[in-house]
């Protein structure tokens, strides 16, 4: 989990959240992916086989994960609906970001 | 592309919906309630601020997904606050694979923050694997507080047809053992201390729930208006009151709910009992009272949740019996701490 100084690589944000869903995907269904890597990061959730209930325990991983705020915060038409947008999303809310931020409006 | 906004449907759209989608998921695994239009209407229909708790979701033109939410104003262990109650929740299985229920509960609770309601309450089933809201709510222990089990009073009226309703084993078994012991309720012994409510004994019943409500740990804030919705919508629900002492003193609240489990049957759920300033045998009249009134309107099942809306000994003396809790009632604060979580005492209505 990143601390609150550290800022968000990416790359490394886009990986882990790779690791969340192949998780996520071998725990309940058959799915078409070998590897958490071999999750192309624009395809829509909603066509990998998981269900509404994962849809919210993904999101609760990410919180977890990355200790971001989403829920309590977000609006539905926000809610990431691939990979690419949830790694934008993690940047985006990261404590290190926003770290980053507040040091550069010092 | 699944579009969220406010349901723009009537009751009947909604009644349909809901049970279609409740009877796709639930048939022969639990049991669960066919809501009626009229019933709906009287929860949900023309109340102040309802329909913008009414959130659906649409894809195109096709209604999807339901997360309904009616405005109420609650006593909570001393403080009033505003907030709601939810139940109805209901989504299309075809969308299993589309974040329906999650974009539902996003903006129900946006919503919320947008009017400053600072709490939605309502019931996660938990007596029944197949219960698809415990894996949704309970999962988010920072959103959604389990408030206190709690469990069901139950009185067979036709024991026979609440036993090809079961689905669990050992309530059919119950079933079939109470038809030996039960006998058909007995009528009032005083009957001329009963009668309909009529709209004139709102303001009294409004008094008596408010000074019960108060007395609990979370409950309705009462007035005239809310009492007479509550207990005068005569297309959806029936109200007998008590009086002594030449007063309206206590009274009975209850609606006929039609259930599916593996047979169909017509339960009478009562939601309010108020009996504080009653002599008990005028307490027990008052349910004795309900109860052939129910049977004579052939409903099958009496039941009552086990809560401080509904006082033990009138019910305990009228061959009621406790089932264990097969649910949570739950909270959801919304930008709001509650003072306690240990709150026992529940004067609401099941829904």
């Amino acid at each position: 989990m990143p601390t609150p100084s550290s800022p968000v690589d990416p790359a490394t944000v886009l990986s882990q959240l790779r690791r969340l869903l192949f998780a996520l995907l071998d725990e309940n269904s058959s799915h078409p992916f070998e590897s958490a890597e071999g999750i192309p990061d624009d395809v829509e959730l909603s066509t990998v086989g998981i269900t509404s209930i994962d849809f919210l325990d993904f999101a609760l991983s990410v919180e977890q994960q990355f200790g971001v705020a989403i829920l309590d915060t977000i609006d539905p038409d926000e809610l990431p609906l691939t990979l690419g947008a949830w790694q934008q999303l993690v940047c985006a809310r990261s404590p290190g970001r926003r770290a980053l931020a507040r040091g550069r409006v010092a | 592309m699944i579009e969220i906004r406010t349901f723009d449907g009537d009751m009947r759209q909604l009644a349909e919906f809901c049970n279609s989608a409740w009877s796709r998921r639930y048939q022969d695994q639990m049991p669960f309630p066919v809501w009626s239009p009229e019933f709906l209407e009287w929860e949900l229909d023309d109340c102040p601020g309802t329909r913008e708790l009414l959130v659906a979701a649409y894809d195109g033109g096709k209604l999807v997904g339901v997360l309904p939410a009616r405005p109420m104003k609650f006593h909570l262990q001393g403080q009033t606050v505003n907030g709601s109650w939810g139940s109805y929740f209901s989504v299309d299985p075809d969308y299993e694979n589309q974040p329906v229920s999650i974009k539902l509960h996003l903006e129900q609770r946006r919503r919320h923050k947008q009017r400053g309601l600072k709490v939605n309450m309502g019931y996660v089933v938990t007596g029944y694997a197949a219960a698809r809201g415990q894996e949704f709510w309970l999962k988010q222990p920072k959103l959604v507080k389990p408030v206190r089990r709690v469990g069901n009073w139950v009185r067979a009226l036709d024991p026979m047809a609440v036993a090809r309703f079961s689905i669990k084993h050992l309530d059919v078994l119950g079933m079939y053992l109470s038809r030996l012991l039960l006998r058909d309720p007995r009528p009032p012994r005083h009957p001329e201390a009963i009668r309909p409510f009529v709209p004139a004994d709102a303001a009294a019943c409004a008094a008596l729930l408010e000074a019960a409500s108060r007395r609990a740990d979370v409950g309705y804030v009462w007035d005239e208006a809310l009492a007479r919705r509550q207990l005068g919508f005569e297309q959806a629900t029936r109200t007998l009151v008590a009086e002594h002492e030449g007063r309206v003193a206590g009274l009975i609240n209850y609606c006929a709910l039609p259930l599916m489990g593996r047979a169909p049957i017509v339960a009478g759920l009562i939601d309010f009992l108020e009996t504080t300033n009653l002599p008990l045998p005028t307490a027990i009249d008052l349910v004795r009272a309900a109860l052939a009134d129910m049977r004579s309107c052939g409903m099958h099942l009496a039941i009552a949740l086990r809560a401080s809306s509904i006082p033990f000994w009138p019910l305990a003396r009228t061959a009621f019996t406790m089932i264990p809790a097969e649910y949570y009632y739950v909270a959801q604060p919304i930008d709001f701490e509650l003072p306690d979580w240990h709150m026992r005492r529940l004067h609401v209505h099941w829904r």
